[in-house]
């Protein structure tokens, strides 16, 4: 629903002059104008299907003030892959690991992964799960999720290393 | 339908022009990890909302003469990953360690956790232990306020019309320390915690003493009678039944759909010793090490 | 059929990507939310805010008044509000029972549930349509309803629905032997009696979908769902031919049985026709918790003998289940239920009574495992009670008493499949205690190990005379259009058959395109639903590939024979085979089709469409799979064949159980599946360690039910386990080649989350002594349990 507040912020690398309501989500700015990668599972911040990257950041876009976003960049899932190399590397771990089923809780978690290992993230399974805690998904059971993260965090550490 | 109105504010100044201005009807948005919550579900209508999450003098964490100041934008996550609080504050870096999600953690920031006065607000049990002060702002003035005075019942704080929380500060206490029990290892509200922050004296007794607890009461408390019952007594060998009828005078826990009341009150004493011995060492000391995040030690004690 | 080796395989049996999963990865998949047209309306349904009551009046004035509203509805604007259904092929044939269901809530009628749909709005947005539902004035008798089957079932009990003069649903039996001498012959006799959870699906993707008008009264829907064959209900209910109500459906973002049942489809297409215009719901998560079916509540009563060896002599099961306030699917969950009462144990004398009944509770129908893992759980906790009253381990008790081939069933058929139970209980066993078990971890807390053992079905109620259909056109660059009414719910349905098709005509997976999920642009396949699709849809691939690879192989075998062996220059003389020996030898990969013994004599794939296509030989193919058919069972005695074959599993866990806080944590799982031939490798360990993990939630997932309120109604009070909740988990995955589908497979997505629970609390009960009758278990429970064992 278009609101009557005028809002400009990047989204995906593209400066963008939207409308919205005062009290609006960045998930309803952003599903509202077709950015349809990012998924909305719950409204209240509790399944993270609508995480996205807020100046660099993971955050979970249906507790986000839309408002709070003027003047900041926003990248969803269709902006990162094929741009970020950290992306794109979880996207194909994901993809042959068979950690995805559904795949409605893929790019909050692909996000989720990212945030993890961008911040020096380890190679580690306790601290993965615990990293991707935030992200529910009802069809993986998580272990494939753990092992596409795993494998890419066991990758750039022996990237760093070596 | 739906009716607020939304202002940002750049800057101090202007937050508090806008606070004046609005008054009871201005609500700050920060991360906004319950305000958007609570505009959906309908329980918040005809606000201005005031946006404060671009304002840099209410961000970072300092520590200076042994205080450690928080500004109340910061991010339960940059608490989360910080050594020194670890090292200075662990309960409430413990606390950060298990404070919702990772992601949640991005967002959410340390004044909104305690503005909300939730009483399962993980923030606020290690934050009374040790015995933080709050920095009021409001325009023409400014005030400090004890957080133990802060939190008047559920959602519910002293805070008056047009004041802002700018800070939190409190003195570094190494021997503090946090315990959550909650029904899930993540996204969970707790069903209790605790948090303790400890002097001891050489012999091992308890020379000093502060306790808080959350979900136990329609506000997070500090157990004074608890604490009064400890002084003196050897902090690794409490008599749980005793320390148990000490709590019962300082908490008054409900039953809700994450536990009863009978539950909460059984666990009060089991959460608090673990605080507490986590706080003089015991499993406590490998957290500190930051190897290992706060809730692993779980079953400790 | 014939038995190949698996080093005959090129993609069956590997970890393939499936054919969507780049598309998820980038975010490009596009779900029944994520749809918007022009001038697009915004439905939403006005629901009961009471369990019980009599509906006396509508006003919907007021919201019809408000500015920017296009429609308010009642069941007085449906054209056929009512529907009944019955056992057997078809809604209208059939036999054994009458379900009426109800499109909205009627007028002088009774609301049996709150959630109900009462009244549909659709306006210029969302808010508008929230607007006008508030503005409907629905004058409500409330009434004290009832909210336990036992009580509902007594004879003056309040009547939840009023059609019925009875709240009872169902009532069958499965009996064998006699129980009354082999009672007498027992050594030991252990009885309980157990009650399990409602549990609620939590698919990530609530309900949603849109629809819009199309030429000559058509009306389409986009709306994911698990029966696409559902639309000819709705076209009923709006009084359209078949034909005009089209689902171009699309992939749904998880099912597990909760979008098996019409969810957004009717209450959209009853929207589009009054509004002429294309409109959109969305369910929120509190919207789906209260209004989609949850699996059976169900008090069970168990009472099983033992001879002194630990052999079961005798068992006897009653169950009383709640169907909640509309019949939904309750007969045939109550049918898989009671079959399986006595679990995969070779029971001569049995008996399981089972009976359903009308509640003012959310209704309950298709819940991963269809009323199979309540039973499940139940008779695994009697066989680790008797374990431990004998002085026998549990795994020595499961050994002598399970299933194995040529041992009947309940129903006294043999299954058809092999029988692996044995197999997967030691290689679980083993697995599990390759370390011996700690008494205590170094932070105290208790370790226990539990273990179980499993049995589902896969594949329909054969009465049902189940039928799946596929379509396969072979493009001239040698690309393969799949053409499959499959609903694909996240399991890889649809990405199975792609693979099925690439193996057997030598492409690669990325090489074939399915197109799947259109009433009426696809074959139908029938549903995603029984762990049906590989077995179905599979078999039914392989029927439409062979006539098209056979004409391809004859096509390929002149090619190769008319221009590939060497002809002698000096004489000119050329010594062939004969076609029929080239076609024997054939083998298609690598985009080629080769001859066997002499791979250097090949064709290009895409040369032999070119000429086949040139002679008008036909590149289309569809084919069609039956199950076994039978006729429907009589209620009072079933027998025979009921299900088309079994999958068997084990599960193995380690618990630590914190003793002052009650709080316990699953250390380790293993878990065991014969799933015949792992078609995609990844796709059955995903399948079995999400079935682990969706039940492993079962034990502490709770709805908070009070007097027909949902408590629990968000993702915030309604806990399903994060990936901190769940650890690795120890995969064993048998190949027996023994089952009904593609190259010997069988299903597995309900299977795999039957025997979890129960290991779970065996091994709670392993740990502390306390021998729990419920899968919920919090840690209060626990504790307080711990406490009165004290006392």
């Amino acid at each position: 629903m278009s609101g009557t507040l005028q809002i400009s912020l990047k989204i995906n690398g593209e400066s963008r002059v939207l409308h919205t309501a005062a009290h609006s989500s960045l998930l309803n700015l952003l599903r509202d104008n077709g950015y349809f990668d990012v998924k909305c599972g719950c409204e209240q911040g509790d399944c993270g299907a609508c995480t996205v990257l807020l100046d660099g950041i993971a955050v979970k876009s249906c507790v986000i003030l839309a408002m709070n976003c003027d003047g900041h960049e926003v990248r969803t899932i269709k902006g990162l892959g094929g741009h970020d190399r950290l992306t794109s590397r979880l996207q194909k771990a994901f993809v042959e690991h068979g950690a995805i089923q559904c795949g409605f809780c893929t790019p909050g978690m692909i996000i989720a992964a990212g945030d993890y290992l961008r911040h020096d993230g380890r190679a580690d399974r306790e601290q993965i799960r615990r990293a991707m805690s935030g992200n529910l998904c009802r069809c993986t059971g998580y272990q494939k999720i753990i092992d596409a993260v795993y494998e890419v965090a066991a990758e750039l550490e022996s990237e760093v290393c070596g | 339908m739906k009716d607020f109105a939304y202002h940002k504010a750049p800057d101090l100044k202007s937050v508090q022009q806008l606070l004046t201005e609005f008054a009871e009807h201005a609500l700050p948005v920060a991360g906004g990890s319950n305000v958007m919550v609570d505009i959906r579900n309908g329980r918040l209508n005809d606000r201005e909302l005031i946006g404060i999450s671009d304002i840099a003098e209410l961000q970072g964490l300092r520590f200076s003469r042994g205080k450690i100041i928080i500004g109340a934008a910061t991010k339960i996550s940059e608490i989360a990953v910080s050594q020194l609080l670890a090292a200075k504050a662990p309960a409430l870096w413990m606390a950060a360690q298990v404070f919702a999600d990772p992601i949640i953690r991005n967002s959410a920031t340390v004044g909104g956790n305690l503005a909300y006065a939730s009483p399962a607000a993980d923030l606020a049990p290690p934050l009374l232990a040790l015995n933080a002060d709050l920095l009021l702002l409001k325009k023409g003035g400014k005030r400090k306020l004890p957080l133990a005075d802060f939190f008047l019942g559920v959602n519910h704080t002293a805070l008056e019309p047009g004041e802002l929380i700018a800070s939190v500060e409190f003195a570094a206490n190494a021997r503090s320390a946090f315990y959550k029990l909650g029904l899930r290892n993540a996204m969970a509200i707790s069903i209790a915690t605790a948090a303790a922050a400890v002097k001891r004296v050489r012999d091992g007794s308890i020379s000093e003493i502060r306790l808080a607890m959350g979900s136990v009461a329609p506000r997070p408390v500090r157990c004074l009678h608890a604490e009064q019952f400890l002084l003196g007594k050897q902090a690794l060998h409490i008599d749980p039944e005793a320390l148990a009828q000490a709590l019962v005078w300082d908490i008054s826990p409900i039953d809700d759909i994450r536990a009863s009341a009978v539950y909460r009150r059984a666990m009060a004493p089991v959460l608090m010793q673990r605080a507490i011995a986590r706080a003089c060492g015991g499993c406590a000391d490998e957290v500190f090490a930051g190897k290992k995040s706060a809730d692993e030690g779980r079953a400790g004690a | 059929m014939t038995t190949l080796k698996s080093s005959n395989f090129r993609l069956v049996g590997e970890r393939v990507p499936r054919h969507d999963a780049w598309a998820k990865a980038k975010g490009e998949q596009l779900y029944s939310a994520d749809w918007a047209l022009p001038g697009m309306l915004h439905g939403k349904v006005l629901r009961s805010k009471y369990p019980a009551a009599i509906l006396r009046a509508i006003d919907t004035s007021r919201a019809k008044a408000l500015p920017g509203v296009r429609a308010v509805l009642t069941a007085a604007d449906v054209p056929h509000n009512r529907d009944v259904t019955k056992f057997g092929q078809m809604r209208d044939v059939g036999a054994g029972f009458e379900g009426l269901y109800k499109v909205l809530a009627e007028v002088g009628g009774k609301i049996r549930f709150k959630g109900e749909a009462i009244a549909l709005v659709a306006a210029d947005s969302e808010e508008l349509a929230e607007r006008a539902c508030a503005l409907i004035e629905v004058d409500y008798e409330p009434q004290e309803g009832v909210f336990d089957p036992r009580e509902a079932i007594l004879d003056n009990a309040y009547l939840v629905s009023s059609e019925d003069a009875s709240n009872v649903i169902m009532r069958t039996r499965v009996e064998q032997g006699d129980l009354e001498q082999a009672w007498e012959k027992c050594h030991l006799i252990v009885e309980n009696d157990y009650y399990t959870s409602p549990h609620e699906h939590a698919y990530l993707e609530t309900e949603s979908g849109s629809g819009w008008p199309d030429e000559n009264g058509g009306i389409t829907l986009r709306v994911g769902t698990q029966v696409l064959e559902h639309y000819r209900t709705i076209a009923k209910v709006l009084g359209l031919p078949h034909t005009k109500l089209r689902n171009m459906s699309v992939p749904m973002g998880g099912g597990f049985g909760g979008k098996e049942d019409i969810t957004v489809e009717t209450y959209l297409a009853l929207l589009v026709k009054a509004t002429g215009k294309p409109v959109k719901m969305v369910w929120s998560r509190e919207e789906s918790i209260e209004a989609h079916s949850k699996r059976h509540p169900m008090y069970l009563h168990y009472k099983t003998g033992v001879d002194r060896d630990g052999f079961i002599l005798a068992q006897e099961v009653s169950i009383v289940m709640d169907g909640g306030g509309h019949t939904y699917l309750t007969p045939w969950v109550q049918m898989y239920a009671t079959i399986n009462g006595s679990g995969c144990y070779n029971i001569a004398n049995l008996r399981c009574e089972s009976v359903s009944a009308f509640t003012n509770n959310t209704f309950s129908s298709a819940n991963r495992g269809f009323g199979v893992p309540q039973v499940n759980f139940c008779y695994e906790r009697q066989m680790d009670c008797i374990a431990r009253r004998l002085g026998i381990s549990p795994y020595e008790l499961r050994r002598k008493n399970l299933l194995r081939n040529g041992d009947p069933l309940a129903t006294g058929f043999v299954p058809l499949g092999h029988v692996a139970l044995d197999q997967l209980l030691q290689q679980t066993w083993d697995k599990l205690n390759q370390t011996p078990k700690p008494e205590r971890l170094p932070d105290g807390r208790k370790v226990g190990r539990g273990i179980a053992c499993g049995m589902m079905g896969y594949g329909r109620l054969c009465f049902l005379h189940d039928i799946s259909r596929i379509g396969i056109r072979i493009e001239l660059d040698g690309s393969v259009t799949l053409r499959a009414g499959v609903p694909d719910l996240g399991g890889g349905q649809s990405s199975v058959l792609a693979q099925i098709v690439a193996e057997e005509l030598g492409l690669g997976i990325e090489d074939v395109r399915p197109l799947i999920m259109d009433t009426h642009m696809t074959p139908l396949c029938g549903t995603t639903t029984a762990t049906r699709q590989l077995y179905m849809s599979g078999n039914a691939c392989l029927a439409a590939v062979q006539p098209l690879k056979e004409r391809l192989a004859r096509k390929a075998a002149a090619i190769i024979r008319d221009n590939q062996w060497p002809q002698n220059p000096a004489t000119g003389y050329i010594w062939r085979p004969d076609i029929e020996h080239i076609l024997g030898h054939l083998v298609f990969a690598d985009k080629k089709i080769y001859y066997g013994p002499d791979p250097g004599k090949n064709v290009d794939f895409v040369a032999v469409v070119a000429h086949v296509s040139n002679e008008g030989g036909e590149l289309f193919s569809e084919g069609q799979f039956n199950a076994p058919f039978t006729e429907v069972p009589d209620l009072n005695n079933i027998k025979g064949q009921i299900l088309p074959d079994m999958t068997y599993t084990c599960h193995g866990v380690e618990v630590a159980v914190d003793e002052a806080t009650g709080d316990y944590q699953v250390l380790r799982i293993v878990a065991a599946i014969d799933c015949g031939k792992a078609v995609n490798r990844n796709s059955v360990e995903g399948q079995l360690e999400g079935g682990t993990a969706y039940n492993l939630g079962w034990l502490r997932e709770d709805l908070a039910w009070e007097q027909g309120i949902t408590r629990a109604n968000s993702f915030a009070t309604y806990l399903i386990p994060t990936a901190a909740d769940v650890p690795d988990i120890e995969t064993i995955i048998v190949e027996s080649r023994g089952g009904l589908g593609p190259y010997g497979a069988k299903g597995v997505g309900e299977p795999s989350d039957n025997s979890i629970a129960p290991a779970i609390v065996n091994a709670i009960a392993d740990a502390t002594g306390l021998e729990f009758n419920t899968p919920l278990i919090k840690p209060e429970t626990l504790y307080l349990a711990l406490q009165n064992e004290r006392n």
